[in-house]
């Protein structure tokens, strides 16, 4: 991923975001890893409502063209999509019921 | 989304994905928009397959899971989910459309048209704006 902005001169940032470490804070997902070519740290922080938009720019047709060119990819996603899914709705299951429990009085 | 870099210095720069132009360059798919802090300043991000790929691998990881499961509120994640399934449709449909011929991946994308190409995520203008966010 090649990154540019103006705040940036006329350097462009080569990302690879294979590479980036992922972590959960409390409000965002946070990336970070290193900019090999110039040594440089990076971060980005993702919020939910960004996270929807990645979704629909994955969606877009332009998008969904492009990756429908290359080989080997539908097929796993859909299949690691078949093993997250259980998990993820076991775990809203979890945090949901955690959430409704009444608090418990020490006696 | 926040983006800090060391050559930003202290700065870190803030894009709504929602006001994302998307377009294909080739072998990239080409986000530009203008970020709204620091300032309105232009920023492209071009991404390649394995950008895209690693993009998916982070939707479907236990940091995810995690993350969707306590921050989101369940329409939310329906909202996703119904991305990802058009994504999923999409892609196959270009696939199997190329398959048999009727589809040509390399060429813009005349045989399917979509609302998106004409509605918020066409190219806006890059101009400066002030007091927004």
């Amino acid at each position: 991923m090649i990154v540019w902005s103006k705040g940036l001169g006329k350097k462009s940032l080569p990302i690879e975001l294979d590479k980036s470490r992922l972590s959960v804070a409390d409000d965002h997902l946070f990336m970070d890893g290193n900019i090999e070519e110039v040594c440089w740290d990076y971060s980005m922080r993702l919020y939910p409502q960004d996270l929807g938009d990645f979704m629909r720019l994955l969606a877009h047709p332009k998008t969904a063209r492009f990756m429908a060119k290359q080989r080997g990819v539908l097929l796993p996603f859909v299949w690691r999509l078949l093993r997250f899914t259980p998990v993820l709705v076991a775990a809203i299951f979890k945090v949901r019921v955690r959430k409704a429990a009444p608090a418990r009085v020490q006696p | 989304m926040k983006f800090w870099s060391e050559g930003l210095g202290k700065k870190e720069l803030v894009m709504d994905l929602r006001e994302t132009a998307l377009d294909r360059e080739g072998e990239a798919i080409i986000l530009t928009g203008t970020t709204l802090e620091p300032a309105a300043w232009a920023y492209k991000v071009t991404m390649c397959h394995e950008d895209w790929n690693a993009v998916l691998k982070t939707a479907t990881s236990a940091e995810a899971c995690a993350f969707l499961s306590t921050s989101l509120p369940i329409g939310k994640i329906l909202d996703m989910a119904l991305w990802i399934g058009k994504f999923v449709l999409r892609t196959a449909a270009f696939r199997i459309g190329s398959t048999v011929g009727m589809v040509a991946l390399d060429e813009a994308p005349a045989q399917f048209p979509s609302r998106e190409d004409r509605s918020a995520l066409a190219p806006i203008e890059t101009s400066a704006r002030g007091g927004r966010g």
